[in-house]
């Protein structure tokens, strides 16, 4: 896979993860690139965990 | 056809609205001050527009975007820091950048941070999506960008902070 065929699917991997609808075929690509891709894996787990740590500032009190 | 009446907002509603409305403001301007105004303004604000208020989200995100507006109006009046191009997607992280950012979750102190690091827009797009849970329609209504322009912030933002996560020691 180049960097730019990886690059194309990491653009999508935030709607993804938001269960946001994607074209049949796009999301069929980014869902079988994240089967075969070790880096993109990475890339979509450390993205999903920066959004759930996220969530977890919800009822906390910011530092000030 | 029957209009949906919605109960006016209680003391108890703008005493629970309030804390979470100055949470929002802290992290979305890092200024404890002007957040204090901007909570103030919005809980005036949805207080003299309730009517308006049909129930279709839940009172929170209503008030949560009408402080929006408020944070947003204040950015306008500065200059808007700009937000640069992401060359962050062609390095994909290490197994060990990915512990981190998972470890995170446990360390919410390094979120913060990096959360009051990012561009003014991208840090709002994060702050209603991603902690407040507000739809992306309605946050696109408050922000005032479209649904594509949305999807490159929340892309943007998350990716920013997800190199500062996995490059925090």
């Amino acid at each position: 896979m180049t960097d730019r065929f990886c690059v194309k699917q990491r653009a999508l991997f935030s709607d993804q993860l938001d269960g946001e609808r994607l074209p049949f075929w796009r999301g069929l690509l980014v869902r079988f690139h994240l089967a075969v891709c070790p880096q993109c894996q990475l890339m979509h787990r450390s993205l999903g965990a920066t959004r759930d740590a996220l969530r977890e500032l919800r009822d906390r009190d910011p530092e000030s | 056809m029957l209009q949906k009446r919605v109960a006016a907002i209680s003391e108890q509603a703008v005493r629970e609205l309030e804390p979470v409305l100055y949470r929002f403001a802290l992290r979305a301007t890092r200024d404890a001050d002007l957040s204090r105004d901007l909570t103030q303004e919005a809980l005036l604000a949805a207080l003299a527009q309730q009517d308006r208020f049909a129930g279709r989200s839940s009172l929170r995100t209503w008030v949560v975007g009408i402080l929006s507006h408020k944070v947003l109006d204040h950015f306008r009046r500065r200059t808007l820091q700009p937000s640069g191009d992401d060359p962050m997607l062609l390095a994909a992280p290490s197994a060990e950048d990915v512990e981190r950012v998972v470890a995170a979750r446990q360390e919410l102190s390094a979120v913060e941070r990096g959360l009051a690091k990012l561009p003014e827009l991208e840090r709002m797009a994060l702050l209603m999506t991603d902690v407040e849970g507000v739809p992306r329609q309605d946050c696109c209504n408050a922000l005032g960008v479209t649904a594509t322009h949305l999807r490159v912030l929340l892309h943007r933002g998350r990716n920013r902070l997800r190199r500062m996560l996995e490059d925090d020691r």
